[in-house]
């Protein structure tokens, strides 16, 4: 019995109030192991361990990516066309493969900075800074940022290999 | 869609699936059963697989067996409460609720009557309750689903029904060149069709009927016969 | 073959019904039919005798014929007795096929009642051993194997072909002792036969006036109401079976009736040439007979109702023609006719149809009704378009059609 070898805890203490959660919690425990109890002899150990790489799918539409199969031609009815319409824009925006950026990451976040981001996000920003932030802010940032004041925030002129 | 070209037999273990199960997870489509760690075909036919991971059995059929997610055709057999009885051949009625319509409340139910066509989505399938099924995406919107109005309906093998649903089907777009028409097909074997006469609806029916029997070469041959009758 | 079998039935949905209507209403069938053409015929005879599968379109039927020595009824202790038995559950495809009310097996089982026993088509007299003590038991078993309509034709040519294939053993009955000979010993008997009544059916739809024969499952289910009509070999009617709820009037049935009489006798006829091949190739290969594989096989079938009826399609077109020559049948159609001499199928229908109502040719000769036909005088080709009916019967007949459903009139 797994009580014996288990400190058990009596009734009246899981009666109080701030007991509430472990009497719930030792409830499961002790259901779970009846149930354990009841189905042994019909689960083996190799259903409770094993970490199936199987997924089952009883759908031929969804194994063979099937398309649906309501649809018209040569506009015999409208409704459904433009339907299939949109649904064919999607599927093309989703295939395409991404625009290439005109502007890399590493640009953006090095102007985004310089620019010393937009001035709700600082102002938001304040908000959240603690005083040892502000503090450490003061005294590190001449150190850390020494060229910030010469990056000053310029439109770009487009190269001419930029489409 | 790659197809290898083997066939698999019921009972039959699949060794090759079992391969690539040990380095990634697999999906195993109809006519495929996991038996603890092996894979054994429960359907006779041509193994397939789809890139990445996924494996069926192309069996031949006619039974439909109810599967989560299916496009099907249905009859409305009755009224049963708040339900429709829809026959949609499977071994059992399915049945859906009157609120499962766009724009339907109680107050305003949809009016379907018994040997009505509706083109519905399959929302649960178990073997033990009968199928469920709704005729609304989940934005409560009608899209492709609904009533089917006039045309004709008939019924061919769900293989035949899947061969029309591949993506980018040539007899399909061969129909086009012929005439202007309008179908839904159900993958339960089930296909409804609409042209502009009665003529070129028949036409398309038996057209259609013919590919049951024709392999993928046969398609151009049976669309230039359509062709040939129409023009006649 | 069976590839093509139904597994499905068609016609339960309103989009099939109103097509079929629609399709009927243009004159346009959606097999390519003519409305008054039917499909092909074929008989395949078993090893057995007595078993014979008839095969209409994709309408497959199987009868069987047994017999045995059992006791005669009391109240006629001196004929034997026909029983007829329909089993429809080798179709499972179609709806309520395994309820016990299932209303097309009734009126199936009725029709057959009612076409070979009621109208006593057999001389059960002759199948009296012994009066009161012993008579054959003719049973007919009568399968379905598939049906794509019109299950009432393929089964009353089946149970009417079996029958007449069938032969049963000889039996002697002295001092008290009954005694049934083996093939060895004696040769065995055919059933006789006092006339031979086949069924014809027919469609009738609420938005045309124009009847269809040998429907098809999906014109069957959609239609508004059957119409079976038997008739044996000498234009006589045996049943009547009209039921639904299109208007039919006196004139639709006239008209179906006159058609129905033809194509009975005709199909008689094409038993019996079919039989007479049989007996050829039994007598001539030793005892091998390919019997039923005939079904599966893919050779080109020999007994079928075009290929042994060519001859008799044509003559039957050519009186037709003179007939219609007669009538004055507008002069147009005679061209198309005459150009299309060899396309017996298409164009024999046509005629048909076109003909108008000519209520005096319609009518069967009618045997006089105290004498019993015998059957050999069936065999003495009619030119039906010849016949005028008596005024007498003319004005009974209709009136007894029109106001109930079900009619029997036995012949003798």
């Amino acid at each position: 019995m797994p009580s014996k070898s288990k400190p058990k805890l009596s009734r009246g203490v899981l009666d109080m109030k701030f007991m509430q959660r472990t009497k719930a919690k030792v409830d499961k425990e002790t259901a779970d192991e009846q149930s354990r109890a009841l189905y042994s002899n019909e689960i083996n150990e190799k259903m409770l361990n094993s970490n199936s790489n199987y997924i089952v799918e009883p759908s031929y539409s969804i194994c063979a990516g099937l398309i649906d199969g309501r649809l018209s031609f040569r506009g015999m009815n409208p409704e459904i066309e433009q339907l299939m319409e949109q649904e064919q824009t999607e599927k093309q925006r989703l295939k395409k493969p991404e625009q290439p950026k005109e502007v890399s990451d590493q640009d953006m976040a090095k102007t985004y900075y310089a620019n010393k981001a937009p001035a709700l996000t600082s102002s938001m920003g304040k908000k959240f800074s603690t005083k040892k932030d502000l503090k450490r802010k003061q005294n590190g940032d001449s150190d850390n940022h020494p060229h910030k004041n010469h990056h000053k925030a310029q439109f770009r002129k487009p190269r001419p290999d930029d489409d | 869609m790659a197809t290898s070209g083997t066939i698999v037999m019921p009972g039959e273990r699949i060794a090759s699936i079992e391969e690539v199960a040990k380095t990634k997870r697999v999906i195993l489509g109809p006519g495929l059963r996991r038996v603890d760690d092996t894979v054994v075909a429960s359907k006779a036919g041509p193994l397939r697989h789809k890139e990445p991971n996924t494996f069926w059995v192309d069996n031949y059929q006619r039974r439909y067996v109810p599967a989560r997610g299916d496009l099907v055709l249905g009859i409305v057999r009755s009224k049963a409460g708040d339900l429709y009885r829809v026959d949609i051949g499977a071994p059992e009625t399915a049945s859906i609720s009157y609120l499962a319509f766009e724009s339907a409340t109680k107050k305003n139910r949809p009016d379907l009557n018994p040997g009505d066509l509706i083109y519905a989505r399959v929302l649960n399938a178990s073997a033990d309750i009968e199928p469920e099924l709704v005729c609304v995406n989940s934005n409560g919107k009608r899209g492709k689903l609904g009533v089917l109005p006039d045309g004709f309906f008939f019924k061919c093998s769900l293989n035949l029904g899947r061969v029309l649903l591949r993506e980018n089907c040539p007899i399909l777009a061969a129909i086009t060149r012929q005439l202007p028409y309008e179908i839904a097909v159900g993958v339960n074997g089930r296909i409804w069709v609409k042209a502009h006469s009665l003529r070129e609806t028949v036409a398309l029916a038996k057209a259609i009927l013919a590919l049951e029997q024709a392999g993928y070469a046969e398609t151009d041959k049976v669309c230039d016969n359509l062709g040939d009758y129409l023009e006649a | 073959m069976f590839m093509n079998s139904n597994l499905f039935e068609p016609g339960k949905s309103k989009a099939e019904k109103n097509f079929v209507q629609q399709a009927v209403k243009q004159n346009h069938r959606l097999d390519g039919r003519r409305s008054n053409e039917c499909r092909d015929v074929q008989l395949t005879f078993g090893a057995d005798w007595g078993t014979v599968a008839v095969t209409l379109g994709e309408t497959k039927v199987l009868a069987q014929v047994s017999s045995d020595i059992g006791v005669p009824t009391t109240a006629r202790a001196n004929e034997g007795k026909l029983q007829l038995n329909v089993n429809i559950g080798g179709v499972a495809f179609l709806d309520e096929a395994q309820s016990t009310h299932d209303q097309r097996f009734l009126t199936l089982n009725s029709l057959l009642e009612r076409t070979f026993r009621s109208s006593r088509c057999l001389d059960l007299e002759s199948l009296c051993v012994a009066a009161e003590q012993h008579v054959w038991c003719v049973r007919v078993d009568i399968n379905v194997l598939n049906h794509d309509g019109n299950l009432y034709d393929a089964s009353t040519i089946a149970t009417l072909a079996a029958l007449m294939h069938y032969r049963r053993p000889d039996v002697t009955f002295a001092e008290d002792e009954l005694r049934i000979y083996t093939e060895k010993e004696r040769e065995f008997q055919p059933l006789l036969f006092l006339h031979y009544p086949v069924s014809v059916t027919y469609c009738i739809y609420k938005s045309s006036s124009q009847p269809i024969v040998d429907p098809s499952l999906l014109e069957e289910n959609a239609a508004d109401s059957v119409i079976v009509l038997s008739f044996n070999s000498y234009k006589e009617l045996c049943t009547l079976n009209a039921g639904g709820s299109a208007p039919t009037n006196v004139r639709t049935i006239m008209q179906c009736a006159r058609n129905a009489a033809t194509r009975s006798k005709a199909l008689v006829d094409f038993i019996r040439k079919a039989l007479v091949l049989d007996e050829e190739q039994r007598s001539k290969g030793s005892g091998q007979v390919p019997g039923l594989v005939g079904l599966i096989s893919e050779a080109a079938h020999k007994m079928s109702f075009h290929q042994l009826m060519k001859d008799e399609l044509d003559k039957e077109r050519a009186t037709t023609e003179d007939s219609q020559m007669e009538v004055d049948e507008q002069p147009p159609e005679q061209a198309v006719v005459s150009v299309a001499q060899d396309d017996v199928k298409k164009e024999k229908p046509k005629q048909e149809k076109e003909t108008p109502m000519d209520d005096s040719s319609w009518l069967p000769e009618e045997s006089t009704p105290a004498t019993v036909p015998a059957p050999k005088a069936g065999k003495t080709k009619q030119n039906r378009n010849k016949n005028k009916g008596n005024k007498k019967q003319h004005s009974k007949k209709p009136q007894n059609e029109s106001d109930s459903e079900e009619e029997t009139k036995p012949v003798i």
